[in-house]
């Protein structure tokens, strides 16, 4: 587990440019990989943003990549900067602030970074865009942080229009379970923008214990739950198209550490779903989101060879994991030719608690039990898209609420698997 | 030489700006006069002041503060004679403090005899001595000055049929400086006083003394040329006398009053002031920055003059329309505190009478490049009226003590020309120069004490300003330097406590002494120097090679 030190993790570098900054009204951190060329253009945007609706307000911008410890001068705006720009009056100076972090850190300490800064600088407001988002514009940014600063909410969750296909660990996973134990429904549980107060950013700093893996892999949606389950005022907003990822490349990563976090928030927060949360509707601004269906390309015999292999390479592993009748049943699919396969939403879901349940128990290590859930989700996944081919967007939202309700529907027979004592399977 | 006997003793002068009419009442008439102010010279030798600039105190129907001049050869009866003028201005050069005398040429008051005269038939010698016209659409492009009250800068004048020009109220026609009669006439209005010994004039509006169509009658080269004359000529027979220039225009505009050392020998820098305020309010050293960085070079021989409040409004005129509604928003959000393209309030209600800010912005005041002018009452943090119409309420009497009319008058208060300030915060029993004699501590104290600190240092009315541009923006830095004599001014714009890391390698060696304790600092070395400044504090250091 990685450790960090508490007295290190703000260097001394950034302290001296939160002081050089002081306190501000409003923060927009922009986290980055190293060598993102689509920096200069999200730091353009945002800065346009900015002075056209929030040119009174003392703002700073953060920007937190790896390549900055390679030495570039910290108060040296990047070259798109607009402050020479005429056509944008600005009538204070706009910060920049350069954040170092580590390629070995936690993937938890960009977020936590842009929290201290938010926190250390008083900043009312803060925005989270990263910088690979290519689609983002000025309205973004304004998107997120006018509910903020405007009408005091503490978390804004972004709502984007994209392809049905994508998103579907949220689709599947994240929003239906999330909605069923937090009881507000929204959409984007980990996303790489958002939005949120200066008491928000407080209250986690407090809250979290920073140390702990299960945080650092799941920091954005462990805040988004936060915020959730600690009755601040939380909302959802409209951002636009958000086109598909090029590659997937670490998909099988961004998974287990989605499910990882996932579960290790269930767990966290366990003492707030536990004691049952009703329904309540969030107050979405701007239209909902919005599913397109251009025909893409998806090798679903391969997403179902790889279901069927690992649930066999892994039957040991999940028959600690998972209920018996789960377990055969999901051995059973593997027997159908691809294109009859379809794996229920009852079976899912159920299969989904059991998991949560087991990570909750401990039944195994927690990381090979990550790693276990892989190839179920892939399963879900090869039969979701055979459902959907043809799908429209109205159907898909039907669907997905009877997903949802089915979720809740064996949400007590999970809870009551959950405060199960003992070790294994039952 | 010592700077009294210098010709460009203007640029080492603080000088003091006021109302004879505001400032002290001797004959218990309601209304200050020279003989008041000539009694009260000692406060402003105490003060520390070396000139004084009066506003007009000639004979005039005063409908406009006095810019609507009747009689350019006397004064105004309620302030007493010629002789008390003279008087006054003995006993002012007697303790070394020159006088500076408000001069209007572009317009009179339409009482004035040459417009009387004017007015009375198209045939009358001085007819062509004002701007008429048949039409009232000449000149189109230029602009209307006083929003709030003209809708054109013609008048119909009913007695000789026809439209007259005027830039300002309808009452103040314009002269017509084409008129070859009308330069000599001012000439010679201005020997006048000359003669007599005052100092120097701060000329009224000068960028309209001349109308072309088909421009905005603003700044046009026929202006400058009559200034160069008016030069030449005061260069000529009155070496030593200044003139200063009223342009409230961009700092590039206003350049070209200086000329080749051949128009003015100062301008009011407008954009600075502003800023000033608009600088501490955004806790940001950009507005201030920006102008100054955008104000040209000026000869040699000459000088801006910088100031934080005055007698007209706060003048927001040279700044964008977003930074004006700035402004607004955070200086007078009750819209009776706006006039015209302005905000009419004293210094100290603008800042909240927060001694800290007030302190600073004097600090800025006395260590930018320029001349500064104190306006009468500002150094005891006087407050205003806003409820007296026009800017009267920045122009109410001069608070000398708690006592009856605040030591200004022994008129019945229903006499006095305007009502004292007295309400519980601003007014005379709270505020006034005795009790704040009494105090080291008193505003008016640290005033004196400024003033003292800052003469110590012709570096500051002379010198170089380079700036520095520590990472933090709240700290306005910035090196004075005129030959081996160097000063850091270090400002911290906002209210809370600021650490700030100056880079002064080029300095290295140098020990900086604070000018107001003499206190010795740390010498500079290779690393950036940090200091730590409580809110709104400001440091002045002397940077000395030991």
């Amino acid at each position: 587990m990685a450790q960090i030190s508490e007295e290190s993790f703000l260097s001394d570098d950034l302290l001296r440019q939160l002081i050089s900054v002081g306190d501000v009204d409003l923060l927009v951190g922009i986290p980055s990989q190293a060598h993102n060329d689509n920096v200069a253009s999200i730091v353009r945007i945002v800065e346009e943003c900015l002075l056209r609706n929030f040119g009174r307000e003392r703002v700073a911008l953060i920007h937190v990549n790896e390549s900055a410890r390679n030495g570039s001068d910290p108060s040296t705006p990047p070259s798109s900067s607009l402050a020479s720009d005429s056509t944008v009056e600005s009538l204070r100076t706009f910060r920049w602030i350069n954040a170092k972090t580590d390629s070995a850190a936690p993937p938890g300490s960009t977020l936590r970074t842009i929290l201290l800064a938010a926190d250390l600088l008083h900043a009312k407001g803060c925005a989270v865009i990263d910088a690979s988002a290519e689609s983002a514009n000025p309205a973004w940014v304004e998107g997120l942080l006018a509910p903020i600063y405007r009408e005091q909410f503490d978390f804004v969750s972004p709502l984007y229009s994209r392809h049905k296909f994508d998103g579907l660990l949220t689709r599947n996973l994240l929003y239906p379970l999330c909605r069923t134990l937090y009881g507000k429904p929204m959409r984007e549980l980990r996303a790489t923008e958002f939005a949120f107060s200066g008491r928000l950013a407080a209250h986690c700093l407090a809250q979290g214990n920073w140390e702990l893996e299960g945080l650092q892999a799941s920091a954005e949606m462990w805040m988004a739950v936060n915020a959730i389950s600690n009755d601040f005022r939380c909302c959802q907003t409209y951002l636009g198209p958000k086109p598909r990822a090029g590659s997937s490349a670490g998909v099988v990563d961004a998974i287990r550490q989605t499910v990882n976090g996932l579960f290790w928030c269930m767990e966290s927060t366990s003492s707030y779903w536990l004691k049952g949360v009703e329904a309540q509707p969030l107050r979405t601004i701007g239209p909902d989101h919005q599913l397109t269906s251009e025909p893409i390309r998806v090798n679903r015999k391969k997403l179902f060879q790889m279901y069927a292999s690992g649930v066999a390479e892994l039957s040991q592993i999940l028959g600690t994991i998972l209920g018996s009748e789960t377990h055969q049943e999901l051995v059973r699919l593997t027997t159908l030719d691809e294109t009859a396969f379809r794996m229920s939403d009852a079976l899912w879901v159920r299969t989904v608690y059991e998991f949560a349940a087991a990570y909750h128990r401990s039944v195994i290590n927690r990381d090979h039990l990550v790693q276990a859930f892989i190839p179920i989700y892939r399963g879900r996944v090869c039969s979701f898209l055979l459902q959907h081919r043809t799908s429209d967007s109205t159907g898909m939202e039907t669907d997905l609420e009877v997903l949802y309700r089915e979720f809740e529907r064996q949400k007590n027979s999970f809870i009551e698997r959950w405060n199960t004592k003992g070790q294994g399977a039952s | 030489m010592s700077s009294s006997q210098q010709a460009d003793w203007y640029k080492d002068s603080i000088i003091y700006q006021l109302h004879v009419r505001t400032f002290c009442d001797s004959n218990g008439d309601g209304i200050g006069d020279f003989r008041g102010l000539q009694n009260r010279l000692d406060y402003l030798q105490e003060l520390g002041v070396n000139a004084i600039w009066l506003l007009p105190f000639y004979p005039s129907p005063l409908r406009d503060d006095g810019y609507d001049i009747a009689d350019y050869y006397s004064v105004h009866g309620s302030y007493g004679t010629l002789d008390d003028f003279k008087s006054f201005l003995a006993a002012a050069k007697a303790r070394g403090i020159r006088v500076i005398i408000e001069m209007v040429l572009n317009h009179t008051s339409d009482q004035h005899p040459w417009f009387l005269e004017a007015r009375s038939s198209h045939d009358n010698p001085k007819r062509d001595w004002y701007v008429w016209s048949e039409t009232d659409d000449r000149y189109r492009q230029a602009r209307i000055i006083f929003l709030d009250t003209e809708l054109s800068n013609w008048a119909w004048d009913p007695i000789s049929k026809a439209y007259y020009w005027h830039r300002f109220f309808s009452h103040q026609p314009d002269l017509n400086f084409d008129n070859f009669e009308v330069r000599e006439a001012l000439w010679d209005v201005m020997k006048f006083w000359l003669d007599m010994g005052v100092d120097g004039f701060r000329l009224d509006a000068v960028p309209y003394l001349v109308e072309r169509e088909g421009t905005n009658c603003e700044n046009l080269p026929e202006t400058h040329a009559i200034i160069r004359e008016l030069r030449r000529r005061l260069d000529e027979s009155f070496p030593g006398r200044m003139i200063l220039a009223e342009a409230n225009q961009w700092p590039a505009d206003v350049r070209a009053y200086f000329g080749n050392d051949d128009e003015f020998h100062m301008a009011f820098h407008f954009p600075l002031m502003p800023r000033m305020f608009m600088g501490l309010k955004l806790e940001d050293r950009k507005p201030i920055i920006e102008i100054l960085q955008r104000t040209p070079q000026i000869p040699e021989s000459c000088q801006w003059c910088i100031f934080l409040r005055n007698h007209d409004e706060l003048t927001l005129e040279m700044v964008t329309d977003i930074e004006r509604d700035y402004m607004y928003d955070e200086y007078a959000r009750d819209k009776t505190m706006r006039i015209n393209l302005g905000i009419r309030r004293r210094l100290a209600p603008l800042l909240d009478n927060d001694r800290r800010r007030i302190e600073l912005l004097n600090g800025l005041l006395m260590s930018l490049p320029g001349t500064p002018i104190v306006y009468y009452g500002d150094e005891i943090g006087m407050g205003d009226n806003i409820y007296l119409g026009d800017r009267n309420g920045v122009r109410t009497p001069m608070q000398w003590n708690a006592h009856f009319n605040s030591g200004f008058s022994s008129a019945d208060p229903e006499r006095l020309y305007s009502p004292v300030i007295s309400n519980p915060v601003y007014g005379y029993q709270a505020i006034n120069v005795d009790s704040q004699r009494r105090s080291a501590h008193s505003l008016l104290s640290w005033t004196k004490r400024l003033i003292q600190v800052r003469k110590t240092a012709k570096v500051f009315s002379r010198g170089s300003i380079e700036f520095l541009f520590p990472a933090n923006h709240r700290v306005l830095a910035y090196i004075r330097e005129l030959g081996n004599e160097r000063v850091l001014a270090v400002n911290n714009l906002s209210d809370s406590a600021q650490a700030v890391e100056l880079d002064l390698r080029k300095f290295k060696g140098s020990i900086p002494i604070e000018m107001f304790g003499e206190t010795l600092f740390p010498r500079i070395g290779e690393n950036p120097y940090l200091l730590t400044m409580g809110p709104y504090q400001f440091y002045w250091f002397r940077l000395r090679k030991i």
